[in-house]
């Protein structure tokens, strides 16, 4: 292993020439991101609108700014051009990651693996010297050179490389492999697209045929990517599985976004001809290989702890006990996508424990309709939303207060099952990472990572 | 270089859009594939098992496709209209019996108008569910059906004589339930209801005016599915807007919310410390509630099934039909166990008071016992049969739960 990372050569100069495109890449997509975001409406459905938010546990302090929220997005905005522009590029990069990450804690509805994704990679860029080349910092600050090394441009491989790969893994299970789920479900209900909709995706065969497809892309893309010879393609490999994603399932940006982040696993000769096409007159050469200095050390090792915290963070699912599509102890920030189709409906019911009268809530009082479709099914939305109940109807004079779901969940196909105890006063319960024994236990079995 | 940073900048956007696009040219194209299919549909079939197979040369043995607008078309001609038709002829004698009434105000004029009333207000179970498209823009649904009644603004109004009834302060003062106000409400017995009517001409006024309003509102109403109904059975993509899923998801919201809790759970105490026996369906004719409910649940039952509004032997597709089409679990069909479950719900509704009012004091157990029966539909209709049918709520970005 020490030999392989060897071999890697991390600490020789390199180009910055492909720091450069993925910085200016970067930039642009975030850019459109947020425009696309903004222009549909979503800062005010998703966080302005909303007089409840859910709250990853520990961050209950992350709060919307009111209208002002817009302004968190202008703020991000403009990071992004100032990442594109490469000027004040370390700073512009921190407030994108901090203004990101923070409108991403607002609420964990929306909670997406791409923007995880962004987030973590926004982290990584802050310690590598993007702004390295073709950038203004580049012109303005010339007596500042930035080192750009080998394990900086590898760091972002193998962040990307782990995606696919963790992505892959958790697609060996029973439901995906042996019974094509949910994309059985999913697919026959794209009835209405063209050439495919009609006949192809009512076939069972062609659900195994893109179950399988899909397992195997995950797994060998990356592997693909890094060598010389399957590069290209592997590139229009991804390309092709994005786009038919792109069209299948509404991920929004994600599919661009990863096409455009494959690109560092190209040469720096291609970074170079696609900068030199824009400008003629650059240097990609590093200034003599000069010591290791202070500031490189301290990048280095922080962007090792970053990626080694990438490698073991998804698998921390194991530590919890039963079924991990069933509870979701360690689901999310592990690259698990499109494995799951799970509905639920849940209603909670405040009871005062002395004198045993009791009533339902109704949901839509609190929550939009979004939030509850996504709160039905997720057992931490659930308790953190009958805490956030039992505070509320304390607050309007219900004494000695017990607060109980009523919960069914269906998983990839199969039929309804009560998913929370009934008998469960959930107030008794705390947030938190002790495994949540207030859960049913699923009555099936999915085999796999 | 600013002009070529410009160009890709320019270049990537077209390359983003063109896949979120996408999206929209496909249905133009699968509806005229799908309506070539759906020329001759309708007819009604009084078996619904064959209709998926008809006119398909798929080689695929049972995975042929569903005629998603016959469906729609099914739902409109056979159940809507009809419904919709049925009313407004009952709205029509509920009239005319008013004016009888108006002129000569004798017992039995007042028996008749009564009658007439508890006639459309059954006829109106039936239309309740589809709001959608003018309905719901009219707030018909509103207007018509909100109880209790605001008798304070009722009297108000009828004093005044002057009022606007597409206020939304006024909806709760017209509709099917002031009637039953203005026809049982206004005293203890039959003999000094009909003083009331002698000694005040402008009550006599409000409530023609109120039935004029039923009858213009149900009218532009149902005139406005008959000429969009070419139109309206054509929107059949996965989409949050398309009329396939508005209608289904209409559907599951009436049941859940206007059936299961306005009529059962509200009055029964669900969502409140206790039981709220002044918010009843037909709460001043008192012996109706049962009657009506039942009502809606048979067009609750008609709509799921595909059973034509106007002759329950003739079976159509439903959502029944696409649901079974679509069910992996061809030996256990999920549609049996809803029909299942409803038929024990009916059966529970059954067994009530005719007077819901009484029956939150006399047996309220009992009452609740009848919600949660109609409550495990839900989860069947919302879970399970959402999940089969995977229809697309809403448009937010997600990646796979």
């Amino acid at each position: 292993m020490l030999f392989f990372l060897k071999k890697l050569r991390p600490f020789d100069l390199t180009s910055s020439a492909p720091l450069a495109t993925f910085r200016i890449l970067f930039g642009l997509m975030m850019l459109f991101s947020l425009i696309r975001f903004w222009s549909n409406g979503w800062i005010e459905t998703l966080y302005i609108e909303p007089e409840f938010h859910f709250k990853y546990f520990g961050f209950s302090w992350v709060s919307d700014w009111g209208s002002y929220t817009y302004l968190l997005f202008i703020i991000c905005g403009l990071s992004t051009i100032f990442i594109t522009l490469g000027l004040f590029y370390r700073y512009a990069i921190a407030i994108f990651f901090l203004s990101f990450t923070y409108i991403e804690l607002i609420d964990k509805t929306t909670y997406l693996n791409h923007y995880y994704f962004i987030s973590v990679l926004a982290l990584l860029l802050l310690f590598i010297p993007a702004n390295a080349t073709f950038s203004i910092d580049s012109k303005i600050f010339k007596n500042i050179k930035a080192k750009v090394y080998n394990y900086h441009i590898l760091s972002i491989k193998g962040l990307i490389f782990l995606i696919y790969f963790c992505a892959g893994l958790a697609k060996i299970n029973s439901d995906w492999l042996l019974n094509a789920q949910p994309l059985s479900i999913w697919l026959p209900s794209k009835y209405d697209l063209p050439i495919l909709g009609g006949f192809f995706f009512k076939q069972s065969w062609v659900h195994y045929l893109m179950s399988w497809g899909g397992m195997i892309y995950d797994i060998s893309i990356p592997f693909l990517l890094i060598q010389k010879k399957t590069r290209w393609p592997a590139f229009i490999l991804v390309i092709i599985f994005h786009f038919l994603t792109a069209i299948l399932f509404p991920i929004g940006m994600f599919p661009y976004i990863m096409i455009v982040s494959c690109l560092i696993f190209f040469s720096n000769e291609f970074h170079q001809k696609i900068l030199l096409f824009f400008k003629t007159d650059l240097d990609f050469k590093q200034n003599k290989p000069s010591d290791f200095h202070y500031f490189s050390k301290f990048e280095f090792i922080a962007i090792s702890l970053l990626l080694l915290f990438q490698i073991i963070f998804p698998f921390r699912h194991y530590v919890y006990p039963g079924e991990l599509f069933w509870h979701e102890q360690g689901y999310r920030f592990s690259w698990r996508v499109m494995l799951m189709e799970k509905k639920g409906y849940t209603q909670f019911k405040i009871v005062d424990s002395l004198s045993k009268s009791s009533f339902y809530v109704k949901n839509e009082d609190f929550l939009t309709n979004y939030q509850e479709k996504q709160m039905s099914f997720q057992p931490d939305f659930i308790l953190e939303f009958a805490h956030y109940l039992g505070e509320h109807y304390s607050q309007k004079g219900i004494e000695n207060i017990q607060v109980f779901a009523d919960s069914h969940v269906a998983l990839n196909g199969r039929r309804n099952q009560r998913f929370i105890d009934p008998n469960k006063n959930l107030l008794e319960f705390n947030r938190g990472f002790k495994n949540k024994s207030w859960i049913l236990p699923f009555n099936d079995e999915i085999k796999g990572f | 270089m600013i002009q070529k940073s410009l160009f890709v900048f320019v270049l990537i956007i077209f390359f983003s859009c063109s896949g979120d696009s996408s999206d929209d040219d496909s249905t133009y194209l699968s509806d005229s594939v799908t309506n070539q299919t759906s020329n001759n549909s309708s007819d009604s079939t009084t078996n619904n098992s064959d209709q998926s197979n008809t006119g398909q040369n798929s080689n695929d043995d049972s995975q042929s496709s569903y005629d998603r607008s016959k469906m729609l078309e099914f739902a409109v001609d056979k159940i809507i209209i009809p419904a919709f038709d049925d009313l407004e002829a009952k709205l029509n004698d509920l009239k005319s019996s008013y004016i009888k009434f108006n002129s000569d105000m004798t017992d039995n004029n007042l028996d008749d108008l009564r009658n007439k009333w508890l006639l459309s207000y059954k006829a109106w179970q039936h239309v309740e569910m589809y709001d959608i498209g003018k309905a719901m823009k009219d707030y018909y649904a509103f207007k018509s059906n909100i109880y209790p009644v605001d008798t304070v603004r009722v009297k108000v109004n009828i004093e005044k004589g002057e009022y606007d009834l597409n206020n939304p302060n006024n909806y709760d003062s017209q509709g099917f339930p002031t009637i039953d106000y203005l026809l049982y409400g206004l005293d203890k017995d039959t003999s000094r209801v009909i003083n009331h009517f002698k000694n005040d001409q402008k009550i006599s006024n409000y409530l023609g005016k109120i039935i004029d309003e039923l009858i213009s509102t149900t009218a532009s109403v149902n005139s406005d599915w008959k000429s969009t109904k070419e139109e309206f059975v054509k929107s059949i993509e996965n989409s949050a807007s398309s009329n396939l899923n508005m209608l289904i998801n209409d559907f599951i919201y009436y049941y859940e919310k206007r059936f299961r809790a306005m009529k059962f759970g509200i009055p029964g105490g669900v969502f409140s410390s206790s039981a709220l026996p002044d918010k009843v369906e037909g709460y001043y004719s008192k012996i109706y509630s049962k009657e009506l409910a039942l009502e809606a649940f048979y067009s609750i039952k008609n709509f799921f099934n595909g059973i034509s509004h106007e002759n329950e032997d003739v079976i159509g597709t439903g959502v029944k039909s696409y649901l079974d089409f679509l069910d992996p679990n061809k030996t256990q069909l999920l549609s049996d166990e809803i029909n299942n479950q409803f038929n024990i719900a009916e059966n529970s509704i059954n067994e009530l008071n005719n007077n819901f009012s009484e029956q939150t004091s006399t047996g309220l157990l009992q009452l609740l016992t009848t919600y949660d029966n109609i409550q495990k539909a839900v989860v069947l209709l919302k879970v399970d049969m959402l999940q089969i049918l995977n229809i697309n709520v809403d448009y937010v970005d997600a990646d796979g739960d």
